[in-house]
């Protein structure tokens, strides 16, 4: 037979716990001071009171009950109208000193019966630790409360700041999870973590996962990379091509960019990125799709105010519920709280078409360098099996240098196709170019492309056959000699173009 | 002496207040849970008891409603001091007085005197 869960009330919690806790178990949340045990328990209470059950919550030398509800006052789960009624706080403490650790059982039982109890907090389990003479003593103490928390039918959580050196942990092996919690520092920045260490009878989602703590209580967003599973990517039921908005681009896709599929839109600062984001959206809007664009850099009213300068005019659109404008300034973002954001809005509203603008904002939000890779993989992984067409805009460093160069490495390796724009100048004029230089399910026009930014919005115009190096933005024209020797300028241009593939990645 | 009964299950809590109350020239008895005070209620008779809510083995809403069915204790007041206690709570358990926690000593020395003084008057 199946135990039984018991859901912590917290979704990401949950999801790590493949459903939540089992009941009749015994837990250990453990964690430095601050760490965040006291909120996380008192979250499950209350989330386990709101649902009917009762809780019983002992505290051992723990701080008082009256400042843990002023403290508490101010986070939505607390209801005070459940204190007394079905929560009850108590303190063990004075047993605890005068009959030591088999009175503590007793009183716990006892209280865990009277008040018909479904969960039992007890807080501060250094305490007890401390009247333990040996590791047998505590390993006894945790057997026993076991027993009881199986007979009396509860689910029971108990806390600790770590154990005493001398002991060792014993009540790690004994109890049936443990739950550790964490506050490391990366340069500056505060992240907290949680891991799930232990979690018998029950596959789980190992490693750290980040979480943070505000009004609404303690919010885990589960490692991105470590919810990805190998699901096919869903062959999306609209095998059209998306339209770029852009009819001359579509035809450089061959009918535009295949769905549930990303694109890379690679390019420096100022070349056109966000307007052709913008186009992409536009097509998708007019369809009657469901739209997303995230932005770090600019605030919405400006994007908006940008597409209406090149004859977008979206406004209607975020009015109606059609497009979704998300903007997280760079500042003390989490990766993952933000992809979790982006993800169930995009389940949520069968969203067809995302933009992020740009990757270099989730850059610097995973903080952990080596995930970026990864992350940014499972991310567009999940978009794709949600239905999702991406745009993914890149920043390339230098507006001219002698290669392409992307700040986030490996992006190529997960793109379906990878779409350039620069500005190049070209004897001494500058001019906009425009290139796809990889699709992967369908062929591609590989001439580069001129186009133009006007209040009629991006205008691609003829191909560019008589200048080389444009990718590189230190183009020079080629007609000269190609006048000379017909033949140079193709076998130029294709030279260059095997310099650029190697740059981007 | 003015006798007092200050009963709670917080450790900290009944040591500090007896000493404080004790240095205030008030007799303090103390017990951590409404069984406890019962006990006590039946050998010692306080001008006042200090009740905190939430109590294991019998709470303070028990205690009360036992202090209340009993002719000897009934006339007893009580001060009703806990951090979920609210103003209806006056009517609803028939108390002198309501103190939320967490409360200051000039705060309880001064609910103290109004509840005594006027038993006394």
């Amino acid at each position: 037979m199946r135990a039984k869960r018991i859901s912590s009330g917290i979704k990401g919690l949950d999801t790590l716990l493949a459903g939540g806790f089992l009941h009749g178990g015994v837990y250990i949340f453990i964690g430095p001071p601050g760490a965040g045990k006291t909120v996380l328990a008192n979250q499950i209470a209350f989330a386990h009171a709101a649902s009917g059950g009762r809780v019983v919550y002992v505290s051992l030398l723990a701080e008082s009950h009256a400042r843990l509800f002023m403290h508490m006052e101010s986070l939505d789960f607390f209801d005070e109208s459940r204190l007394a009624e079905s929560m009850n706080y108590v303190s063990g403490y004075t047993t605890l000193e005068k009959e030591g650790l088999q009175g503590l059982l007793t009183f716990l039982r006892r209280e865990m019966q009277s008040s018909k109890a479904t969960m039992l907090v007890l807080d501060g389990l250094v305490s007890a630790e401390a009247f333990a003479q040996t590791s047998l003593e505590m390993k006894k103490f945790i057997h026993e409360l076991q027993t009881i928390v199986a007979l009396v039918e509860c689910t029971a959580f108990l806390l600790t700041s770590g154990s005493n050196p001398q002991l060792g942990t014993p009540e790690h092996t004994m109890v049936d999870g443990l739950v550790e919690l964490t506050n490391d520092i990366i340069g500056v920045r505060q992240l907290r973590l949680l891991q799930v260490k232990k979690f018998r009878g029950s596959r789980h989602l190992a490693g750290t996962h980040c979480f943070d703590i505000t009004n609404r209580g303690i919010t885990i967003y589960p490692r991105l990379e470590a919810l990805v599973t190998a699901r096919p990517r869903a062959a999306h039921e609209d095998s059209r091509s998306a339209s770029t908005g852009i009819s001359e681009l579509d035809a450089m896709f061959s009918g535009g960019v295949s769905r549930a599929c990303p694109t890379l839109v690679l390019g420096p600062s100022g070349s056109g990125k966000t307007i052709v984001s913008l186009h992409f959206l536009a097509a998708g809007l007019r369809a009657g799709e469901n739209c997303l664009y995230l932005c770090f850099n600019e605030p919405p009213e400006r994007l908006l105010s940008k597409a209406a300068r090149v004859g977008l005019d979206l406004q209607p659109y975020v009015d109606k519920g059609d497009l979704e404008l998300i903007w997280h300034p760079s500042v003390d973002l989490l990766a993952d709280a933000i992809a979790h954001e982006v993800l169930d809005y995009v389940r949520a509203h069968s969203t067809r078409r995302v933009v992020i603008d740009s990757l270099m904002g989730f850059k610097d939000a995973i903080m952990v360098a080596e995930r970026t890779q990864r992350f940014l993989a499972a991310f567009t992984n999940e978009l794709s099996v949600a239905g999702a067409t991406t745009y993914l805009c890149e920043e390339t460093r230098a507006l001219f240098s002698p290669g392409v160069e992307v700040p986030v490495t490996g992006v190529s390796t997960f793109v379906d196709n990878i779409l350039f724009v620069r500005q190049v100048e070209v004897d001494g004029e500058l001019c906009r170019i425009v290139a796809v230089l990889k699709t992967r399910e369908s062929p591609r026009d590989s001439a580069l492309r001129q186009f133009t930014i006007s209040e009629k919005g991006m205008i691609v115009t003829g191909a560019l056959h008589d200048a080389e190096a444009i990718l590189t933005g230190s183009a020079h024209s080629t007609r000269r000699r190609a006048d000379s020797a017909p033949n140079l300028g193709r076998e130029r241009k294709a030279k260059s173009r095997g310099k650029r593939g190697g740059g981007t990645r | 002496m003015k006798l007092l009964l200050v009963v709670d299950d917080e450790y900290a809590i009944v040591a500090t207040l007896a000493d404080l109350l004790r240095e205030e020239d008030y007799e303090v008895l103390t017990a951590h849970n409404g069984k406890q005070a019962l006990e006590l209620l039946k050998t010692s008779k306080p001008v006042c008891c200090l009740v905190d809510m939430m109590m294991p083995v019998m709470g303070g809403t028990e205690l009360i409603a036992a202090m209340h069915a009993d002719p000897t204790l009934a006339t007893i007041p009580i001060i009703l001091m806990s951090a979920i206690a609210r103003e209806e709570h006056l009517e609803m358990h028939k108390v002198a007085a309501i103190l939320r926690k967490p409360f200051g000593m000039s705060k309880l020395l001064e609910v103290l005197e109004t509840v005594i003084g006027a038993k006394e008057a």
